[in-house]
């Protein structure tokens, strides 16, 4: 299982692509800023592209796992566990990624 | 290899370990500053190669990878992306934490295709291995091209391998990680080459984000955009960064840990209580209550040993050294210059040890998750409190600390109304001032009301310091403002030698940077007050020292008459002079010259104006026993004071209370001076500071003056 052999395999779309959901799931979405303490869930889509790039970097991707541990009080932070990592951000930045409910 | 020291960089995700590996690599041979023109520590020391040959190390901020949205994380991947950065460096270390590898060996990978030879050090593998994954250091290298060692900062493992990796590792990498689509291999190759970038990847990364290429021509990038139909960059980082995630995951098949590890489980316990919505604000508030007793209380002893020791010392000298200019200049001039820089030395090591213990444990990101919300309307990060909070001590170690708050704007702001919030120094000042128009009296024999006034004036530095961050909020044009996404880090117990570097290198950058603008107007402030136009000087010489000879020594009379020279002096001096030049200035202020004169001295550090006024009232020298009725002696001067040919009081409430207004604004200090210079890099900013705080103080005593006078 070489490096080579992975980077050869790999088909290099232009543009990034959610893996798709089905409609079934669709209507289950939920916005991150939405969850309540300790709700659990897979992140399916991040908008816009550069929020994508920046939690990906802190090690948030889509199909990842993620709960939501902490709520600071009127409306400030959330702060969700992904990968064993604690992310904090605004409310209004959760509201850009959308959960499937476990 | 030409005759310089080969440059290596430390690069990582914050908290991976990267300082701790840093001092352990440089020891005591590292220097903290600036990079040029931000104000973003940088730490740069130097260590031997396996072999002797020197090498210099820098140690980049922590980075999550080579495209930071916001501005204000640009600093590390502008050195490594830029070979005209005069930070650029040869060869690379990249310090991943093993807990969290995936996201370590996004940067590495990204920084293997920028062409830099590149060794990993994977730390805190113990903790892994202790969860029971193995790490196979030789597989890793294998698969990923690069040498691979396992260390432990904090057990000091794997140092002398490591070294020795990076000694061995001359060449990059013969593959790279990422294969971008051939379609873009030209237009990269093209903007490398043009923009004399260091390989095709810096090329592509140009294709898509021209923003992090500042200086060169949009139109070769826009150009190149254009011939490759790229109409959404941003999808094609994406797909780049999900691409190299992919590659990464079947490279760390089995070595990723199955399970939280204890200190995962530790974290998740603590930030229950500590982000609590009650308990965590109380414990917040707990903490800024434990560091501010520090400030206030902690350090006074060793500031008045300082202070005592520099008098001492002082005293000695005038009685040793031959009378004359230069003893003078020595003594009154230069030591009492050191003494206002060293006499800050206290503060600044107890803040900056709570900073650093908050920093490290990985509380202080755990403070701006509680405070954002609050803080954020008035254009403050949640890092801001404590500068705040520390700025009731003393402006200047709360300026220092507002450097680690990311996010320029937020410091900026944070910096400039520090120093309104009401600081130690202002304490003599306001008793004295509040003394001269409010009553000794206490409501119900209970609630002292000058007491009450005093708490106002704190109340109203905070205040103030508030609106005026809102309106600059409004007023400064935001950069980039990029998200608000922070990492709380696991808690782990303070390092204490990386505490106690930051300490050192606090008060030693303190001390040679800020102290030569603080010595060089502490002499000018002495040369002013000291000597005045020779002619006149003479006179006043020659009226007093007679007498005061002719007068029995230790006589109440000669104290009295040497206090009275003194004044004199004082008054004629160039300082004197000034003050009474500006009086037509500060009049409509409802201040006399004796005013003019103390805002004058007072320019030095705000304590100075009860001194200077203790000197132009005859009330005494300074340094004498009995401050109790020294002070009695001021006051009851100062409220008969009244203007000459008049009965009309100098020190009317109305005037008292202009005054002391004034003295809550106005930036009456040189040493906050000196330090915002230093952490802005900016004499513009440290201008704008000094004139839109004497401006405030001016129009508001102005308007109580005018309205009320």
């Amino acid at each position: 299982m070489s490096l080579i052999r992975i980077v050869l395999n790999r088909n290099i779309y232009p543009l990034y692509l959610p893996p798709v959901s089905s409609p079934d799931e669709i209507m289950q979405l939920k916005k991150l800023s939405e969850c309540r303490r300790g709700e659990i869930g897979v992140v399916k889509t991040i908008t816009p592209r550069t929020l994508a790039v920046s939690l990906m970097a802190l090690g948030m991707l889509p199909g990842d796992e993620l709960e939501v541990v902490n709520l600071a009080p009127f409306g400030g932070p959330l702060a969700v566990r992904v990968n064993g990592t604690k992310i904090a951000l605004r409310r209004s930045e959760a509201a850009l990624i959308e959960i499937l409910p476990a | 290899m030409s005759s310089r020291p080969i440059r290596i960089a430390l690069a990582g995700n914050p908290n991976a370990g990267k300082s701790s590996l840093f001092n352990l690599l440089t020891g005591l041979r590292q220097k903290v500053g600036n990079f040029p023109g931000v104000t973003v520590d940088r730490k740069a020391g130097s260590f031997a190669l396996h072999g002797g040959a020197t090498a210099s190390l820098i140690d980049l901020p922590g980075l999550y990878s080579l495209y930071p949205e916001a501005e204000d994380d640009r600093i590390a991947s502008d050195v490594l992306r830029l070979p005209s950065h005069p930070d650029h460096p040869d060869r690379v270390i990249v310090v991943a934490d093993a807990t969290n590898l995936r996201r370590g060996l996004l940067l590495l990978s990204q920084v293997i295709d920028l062409g830099f030879p590149v060794v990993l050090a994977v730390n805190m593998s113990d903790l892994l291995e202790a969860d029971g994954v193995r790490l196979d250091a030789g597989k890793l290298s294998k698969d990923l091209g690069v040498p691979v060692v396992k260390i432990s900062a904090l057990k000091k493992r794997g140092i002398n391998e490591l070294i020795q990796a990076i000694t061995a590792t001359e060449k990059p990498p013969l593959r790279t990680f990422f294969r971008f689509p051939e379609a873009f291999r030209n237009a990269a190759q093209t903007l490398s080459k043009e923009l004399k970038l260091g390989s095709d990847y810096a090329g592509f990364q140009a294709l898509l984000r021209p923003d992090l290429f500042p200086g060169t021509d949009p139109e070769i990038i826009a150009e190149q955009q254009q011939k490759m139909g790229i109409s959404d960059p941003a999808g094609i980082v994406e797909n780049e960064t999900v691409v190299r995630y992919d590659n990464i995951g079947e490279i760390l098949v089995g070595s990723l840990k199955k399970s939280d590890t204890a200190r995962e489980r530790l974290t998740q316990k603590v930030d229950r209580a500590l982000l609590h919505p009650f308990w965590g604000y109380v414990i917040f508030i707990a903490i800024l209550l434990l560091v501010f007793q520090a400030l206030f209380a902690w350090a006074t002893w060793p500031m008045n040993l300082i202070d005592t020791g520099f008098a001492a010392a002082a005293a000695w000298m005038k009685a040793t050294f031959p009378p004359g200019f230069v003893s003078e200049l020595l003594v009154d001039g230069i030591w009492s210059g050191l003494n206002g820089i060293v006499v800050f030395i206290p503060q600044i090591a107890i803040l900056f040890l709570f900073i650093a213990i908050l920093e490290d444990t990985g509380y202080m990101s755990r403070a701006v998750f509680l405070m954002d919300r609050i803080m954020r309307p008035f254009g403050f990060s949640g890092r801001s409190v404590i500068p705040l909070i520390g700025g009731m001590a003393c402006a200047v170690p709360s300026i220092m600390m507002a450097r680690s708050i990311p996010q320029r704007k937020e410091k900026l702001i944070t910096i400039l109304v520090t120093p309104l919030m009401s600081c130690s120094a202002r304490i003599p000042v306001y008793v004295l001032l509040i003394s001269l128009f409010v009553p000794d009296y206490r409501i119900g024999g209970f609630i002292n009301v000058q007491g009450l006034v005093m708490a106002g004036m704190y109340l109203l530095g905070f205040l103030m310091a508030l609106l005026v961050a809102w309106i600059i909020k409004k007023v400064l044009r935001g950069g980039k403002a990029g998200y608000f996404i922070t990492e709380l880090p696991l808690y782990r117990s303070p390092r204490w030698k990386n505490v106690g570097l930051v300490m050192l290198n606090k008060c030693k950058t303190f001390v040679w940077e800020a102290g030569k603008v603080i010595l060089l107007i502490s002499v000018l402030l002495w040369v002013l007050s000291t000597y005045g136009p020779k002619d006149k000087m003479q006179a006043v010489t020659d009226a007093y020292e007679p007498r005061i000879e002719a007068l029995q020594k230790d006589s109440a009379e000669k104290a009295a008459l040497t206090n009275e020279y003194r004044a004199r002096k004082l008054e004629t001096s160039y300082a004197g002079i000034m003050g009474k030049t500006i009086e037509p200035v500060i009049r409509p202020l409802g201040f006399d010259w004796k005013i003019g004169i103390c805002i004058i001295t007072s320019f030095a550090a705000r304590e100075v104006f009860v001194g200077t006024m203790a000197t132009l009232y005859s009330a005494g020298d300074p340094s004498t026993a009995d401050p109790e009725g020294k002070f009695a002696m001021l006051r009851s001067r100062m409220g008969a004071e009244v203007y000459e040919g008049t009965q009309r009081k100098v020190y009317s409430p109305v005037a008292a209370i202009s005054l002391l207004i004034f003295y809550a604004f106005a930036m009456q200090c040189m040493s906050t001076l000196a330090v915002t210079r230093k952490e802005t890099g900016s004499w513009k900013m440290t201008f704008i500071m000094l004139f839109y705080l004497t401006g405030l103080a001016y129009l508001s005593s102005l308007l109580i003056y005018q309205v009320f006078g």
